[in-house]
């Protein structure tokens, strides 16, 4: 129990194709937050895994000094910065894009570099 | 075995204050969720409700005038994980970037007393939700020892403290405190109270069939935060309780999402809409539980059985000096909803609880740990799996 506990507790790997599903997950979670209709936003989902396929993505490592990851909001070299931008539309754009999926993506350069 | 054990020690290397989280991602956005629920999951009125009250309706029978006290501490290990980066030089590079786990620390403590036909009530909530300490042995003694130690003081002053929240990156506290005043009027009890996060607490009870209701109004009284009604432990009578058990019956809303506001109006929150029935101590040993949620997708969410000690269910009768122990195994399944929102995607689960409870005369410790519990996953549905800690002392003078 004790071994488990220690186990899944501890640190998981991040998936290569993590920031293209969280992609998928902002869709989601914008067009819940703006409608407050899950079953639309459950819609919007599948609709993301069905149109699109992710691309696998191979994390550099990380040095000390590099704070690539901590710019989420500026760098669109960021692999998250899609999910940041696209979990971060205005209730306006998220009405006027609807199932229109490939505006939601156009909100930022980096969604080419994570879905297609 | 052996090669688990280090390697969950090796990577906790990594775990770090200092570690930061990465916007934008669905376990970042649930780790601010989870921090916000457990404020409101055992704030002082959820938990007055849930286990303060229920005493005073089985205390009454003995006695008139008397003091009850709850203590509770609950630690929700692994709550949700959120992609971090670890900037300590010992931590291995390729393990800088990864997803740390999130835990959620809630605290109650609740008072109530009885004077001939009036009374009061007293109780407050201290929550706290990190990134998990790196300190292995640092992050199971505080959750054994520690927290529930150092919880004691800001409960106990929480009225001085007023309604606070403090929120930064991944990390909150909050405390939340509740007062009001009991009035008996014989066919029912009437509480009523303030509470410093939500407003005006609304509660009545009958202490005979144990009809209740209660409600939270908020955002100044025009906004229903919360509300549960029904039948709490329906006794039929003894020669057919002892029989077929007690019944319980009841309705419940609980706020899923924070309000949201657009353009200056304020939306209505979503909420989870659920029915209970339950049967417990069925021939004195076994409950039997279900429920259904209404909204926001109607379907079953949780059926599951219990095999119990006989005097389990008696919380504060009285031992008469003597030492009783009581357990408590229970298993079934609760149902999700596809929320992909949350990153979750629905099915069912299995779920698994144990209790111990140990009693001396009205003193009564009482140890809980569960996986997948219903009323967790309903306000945390990213916790499938996660493991959750229990501890709660009851007394009565």
């Amino acid at each position: 129990m004790i071994l488990w506990l220690l186990a899944c507790s501890s640190l998981g790997e991040v998936e290569g194709d993590a920031p293209c599903r969280e992609v998928g997950y902002s869709i989601a979670w914008r067009t819940f937050a703006c409608t407050n209709d899950p079953d639309l936003a459950n819609e919007r989902h599948a609709l993301f895994e069905e149109q699109y396929e992710c691309i696998e993505v191979d994390f550099p490592t990380v040095d000390v000094d590099n704070q690539y990851l901590l710019d989420a909001e500026d760098n669109p070299a960021n692999w998250y910065h899609c999910a940041f931008v696209v979990g971060e539309l205005a209730c306006e754009l998220v009405d006027a894009y609807g199932d229109d999926l490939d505006a939601w993506l156009q909100s930022s350069d980096s969604c080419g570099r994570v879905v297609r | 075995m052996m090669w688990l054990l280090t390697v969950a020690l090796a990577q906790n290397d990594c775990l770090s204050s200092d570690a930061l989280p990465v916007a934008g991602t669905t376990g970042y956005r649930n780790a601010l969720t989870a921090l916000r629920t457990n404020a409101v999951t055992y704030a002082a009125t959820a938990f007055a409700e849930r286990e303060v009250f229920p005493l005073r309706k089985e205390a009454r029978d003995e006695e008139e005038d008397h003091l009850v006290m709850v203590y509770e501490f609950n630690n929700l290990f692994t709550a949700t994980r959120t992609p971090m980066v670890s900037f300590r030089e010992d931590c291995p590079v390729d393990r800088r970037f990864a997803s740390h786990p999130v835990d959620l620390i809630g605290a109650n403590l609740g008072l109530m007393f009885r004077y001939k036909r009036v009374g009061g009530y007293y109780a407050a909530g201290f929550t706290l939700g990190a990134p998990s300490s790196r300190d292995t042995f640092q992050r199971y003694a505080g959750a054994l020892a520690g927290y529930p130690m150092a919880s004691v003081g800001p409960l106990m002053v929480a009225p001085l403290l007023g309604n606070r929240m403090a929120l930064t990156g991944n990390s909150a506290m909050a405390i939340d405190s509740l007062g009001g005043v009991v009035i008996d009027a014989e066919v029912a009890e009437v509480r009523v109270g303030w509470t410093a996060t939500s407003g005006l607490h609304l509660s009545a009870a009958d202490p005979l069939f144990g009809l209740y209701a209660n409600t939270v109004l908020g955002d100044r009284l025009t906004e229903v935060t919360q509300f549960e009604l029904g039948a709490r432990r329906f006794d039929p009578g003894k020669k057919v309780s002892d029989t077929a058990g007690h019944t319980s019956l009841f309705g419940r809303g609980l706020p899923l999402t924070e309000p949201e506001e657009e353009e200056g109006e304020r939306l209505s929150p979503e909420r989870l809409l659920t029915g209970h029935l339950v049967q417990d101590s069925i021939g004195g040993i076994v409950d039997l539980a279900g429920a259904y949620a209404l909204a926001p997708t109607p379907q079953l969410f949780e059926g599951r059985v219990g095999l119990h000690s006989r005097g389990y269910h008696d919380r504060t009768q009285g031992t008469g000096g003597a030492f009783r122990t009581d357990y408590l195994i229970q298993g079934g399944v609760v149902q999700l909803p596809d929320q992909w929102y949350y990153g979750v995607e629905g099915g069912r689960h299995p779920q698994v609880r144990a209790e111990f409870q140990g009693t001396f005369d009205t003193l009564q410790v009482h140890a809980t740990a569960m996986i997948n519990d219903p009323e967790v996953l309903a306000l945390f549905p990213f916790a499938v799996g996660a493991f959750h800690y229990r501890l709660s002392v009851r007394g009565r003078l």
